[in-house]
């Protein structure tokens, strides 16, 4: 009859709702007056009046039940001990056994080790332990008991006392016992939650980390795809016109070699002073130079061959801005110099621009910046490309640099970049939602929807702001932030 | 292949210079412009055969530019020649444009040459042959006109000898 399980009736916004309640109904007495322990047995492990037993009975609404339960209410498992010594191997020994007692009543007035001596020896083996001292308060004030016991939370029984004093400690005290069990067992089921949570956080950082990586990565190559459709014209007419010439070189270098072959001999026939040959010669040179247009074909050839360079250069420039673009190395942070980026930009872009937007650059000096240059990079393509794409067929697009005062006490310059386009515009309703992954009004296959939310992630990640304004049928305007020193996030 | 006028149109002037190098043993006039504009106030000062031009030019573009020639000028030949070989551009070229022939960049000269000649040629071949059918219905004009005024004056009447009867 150590742990009784009750069904102990709560009240509850649903009426009664019975509750199972573990209850340690384990009490240590501890006297060394024989009649005085016998006194403690018959008060805690009383019979109890057919009254309380029918209450039981009427409140559980089992006629009878209560019979099993019997003395429920004040039943309690009482242990005995004559003196501190023994008591203490009893608490020890009940630890072991994971049973623990509640309470323990322990006289102060005893040879051998007082109550107070003994309080603080139980309380080094079991500190769970309610204890109660029960004194006359004759030798000793409860201030000394408190002193000797070593912590304040002793509970006091003055003799004489009657036995529903002793039943109401015994009641309260093995309850708050209970409550205090209850109360570690659920702070341990916090602390355990709490650690779930974090984990689980940490992971969804993580994540989430993993995501956008991968989410600017997919945006990255599906602007290259649209470069590289771009960049078809800007690689295949220098292509093709060097191919062209070259051709037209090795086509006409014969000619050229057969007219100075017939030079040689002719100037052979002079040498020779034979000049019969001579003649013959000057005379077919004559004839081949008319009829080949020499002076045409020869400036023919060296133009071939520098505008043939030209060509190359242009091809060579444009693979190198399209290597610098699709870098994937990411975190990499450098001092950078903004304008000198969106002209980047604008080069690789140039295909694009060429025929429909006429483009103002107004770029005021600027300090260099320290950031992300490779993502500032796509960036600018991100929001280039979109104001391109704004246009439908002949607009303008202004590109605006300059140094702004944070007036937040720091004194740090920031460089402001406006990007505006004379293109649709982007409705009211929408406005609220472009920095969003995946929302575009483009029709189903035209764009991802990420350009605009990588753009967002990228300012972040410099420390920046960005903003949109637009009209619609006037254009937008995008204007970016960023801060000259250090970023928030290492990538 | 003499007295052919030939117009090319591309905003790149390498790209006109290297053209006109390859067109070059065909004897041809060449006439440049840099855009469809220009093209278009050229060819009305200036009797054009053939006009070889790129699709993506600032201003008015190549299909454009092709349309335009269709309407204006219904008698003269075109080429495209373009970086962008997609399907729907060709379609569009051909089907809508008129286009003779559509070339993609980078091209191949001999084989450029050759188009151009054909070209020529043919329309040589559609130009004599409209004259001829001008001609042919001038005559057939006239003979109606004597008919009329005078029945039976375009028909010879032959006897069972073999004789004219007038």
């Amino acid at each position: 009859m150590n742990d009784i399980r009750l069904m102990v009736p709560l009240a509850s916004e649903n009426g009664i709702k019975e509750v199972q309640v573990n209850e340690n109904r384990r009490i240590l007495v501890i006297d060394d007056d024989p009649g005085v322990r016998e006194s403690y047995r018959s008060i805690l492990v009383a019979e109890e009046s057919m009254n309380v037993v029918a209450m039981g009975a009427a409140l559980f609404g089992e006629p009878g039940a209560g019979q099993c339960y019997d003395n429920a209410w004040e039943d309690y498992a009482v242990t005995l001990c004559e003196s501190g010594e023994a008591g203490l191997t009893r608490v020890k020994d009940a630890c072991q056994r994971e049973r623990p007692f509640a309470l323990a009543f322990v006289d102060m007035n005893m040879p051998g080790m007082n109550g107070a001596d003994t309080a603080k020896r139980i309380w080094e083996a079991d500190p769970c332990i309610k204890i109660v001292i029960v004194t006359a308060y004759s030798e000793y004030t409860p201030d000394e008991i408190v002193d000797t016991a070593g912590r304040e939370e002793l509970f006091y029984l003055r003799k004489p006392y009657n036995s529903s004093e002793i039943k109401q400690f015994a009641r309260a005290l093995t309850r708050q016992w209970d409550l205090e069990q209850d109360r570690k067992r659920l702070a341990a089921c916090l602390h355990r939650t709490n650690q779930k949570l974090k984990e689980l956080n940490r992971s969804l950082e993580k994540n989430v980390k993993e995501k956008t990586a991968q989410l600017i990565q997919a945006e990255k190559l599906s602007s290259l795809g649209v470069l590289v459709a771009g960049v078809a014209h800007e690689i295949n007419n220098p292509l093709s016109f060097v191919n062209n010439n070259l051709s037209f070189m090795q086509q006409h270098l014969p000619v050229v070699l057969n007219l100075i072959a017939h030079y040689r001999h002719e100037s052979e026939a002079v040498r020779k002073k034979d000049l019969k040959t001579a003649a013959t010669q000057a005379a077919a040179i004559s004839q081949i130079e008319t009829e080949s247009r020499i002076d045409f074909l020869l400036k023919g050839l060296a133009d071939s061959i520098d505008e043939s360079l030209d060509g190359a250069e242009r091809i060579s420039t444009i693979v190198n801005d399209l290597r610098a673009f699709a870098r994937t190395e990411c975190a990499k942070t450098g001092a950078a110099d903004i304008n000198t980026l969106l002209d980047t930009t604008v080069n690789i872009l140039r295909n694009e621009l060429k025929y429909k937007v006429e483009l103002i650059k107004d770029y005021k000096p600027l300090p260099q910046v320290t950031c992300y240059p490779q993502k500032l990079g796509q960036l600018f393509m991100n929001i280039i490309m979109n104001a391109i794409q704004a246009i439908k067929e002949k607009g303008t697009i202004t590109i605006a640099t300059a140094v702004v005062e944070k007036g937040d006490g720091s004194n740090s310059e920031w460089v402001k970049i406006t990007i505006c386009d004379s293109g649709k515009g982007i409705p009211e309703a929408d406005l609220p939602n472009i920095f969003d992954p995946f929302y575009t009004t483009k029709p189903v296959g035209q764009g991802t929807g990420l350009g605009l939310s990588i753009a967002y992630e990228i300012v972040q990640l410099n420390g920046g702001f960005i903003g949109v304004e637009s009209i619609v049928g006037k254009g937008s305007t995008v204007t970016i932030e960023l801060p000259p020193g250090p970023n928030t996030d290492p990538a | 292949m003499n007295n052919y006028d030939i117009l090319i149109v591309d905003d790149d002037l390498n790209i006109i210079k290297s053209l006109s190098r390859s067109l070059w043993p065909l004897h041809v006039a060449i006439h440049t412009a840099n855009s469809g504009e220009d093209g278009l106030s050229l060819m009305e000062r200036q009797d054009i055969d053939l006009v070889i031009s790129d699709m993506k030019m600032p201003g008015m573009g190549g299909l454009a530019f092709l349309k335009k020639i269709q309407l204006d000028h219904p008698h003269v030949f075109t080429i495209l020649l373009t970086a962008h070989g997609e399907l729907e551009t060709a379609m569009e070229a051909i089907n809508n444009a008129g286009v003779y022939k559509f070339l993609t960049k980078p091209w191949h000269a001999d084989f450029l040459r050759l188009t151009v000649q054909r070209a020529l040629e043919g329309r040589k071949v559609i130009m004599e042959r409209n004259l001829l059918i001008h001609k042919v219905k001038r005559q057939e004009a006239i003979l109606r006109d004597l008919e009329n005024r005078y029945p039976g004056i375009t028909k010879k009447n032959v006897d069972e000898n073999g004789s004219i009867v007038i």
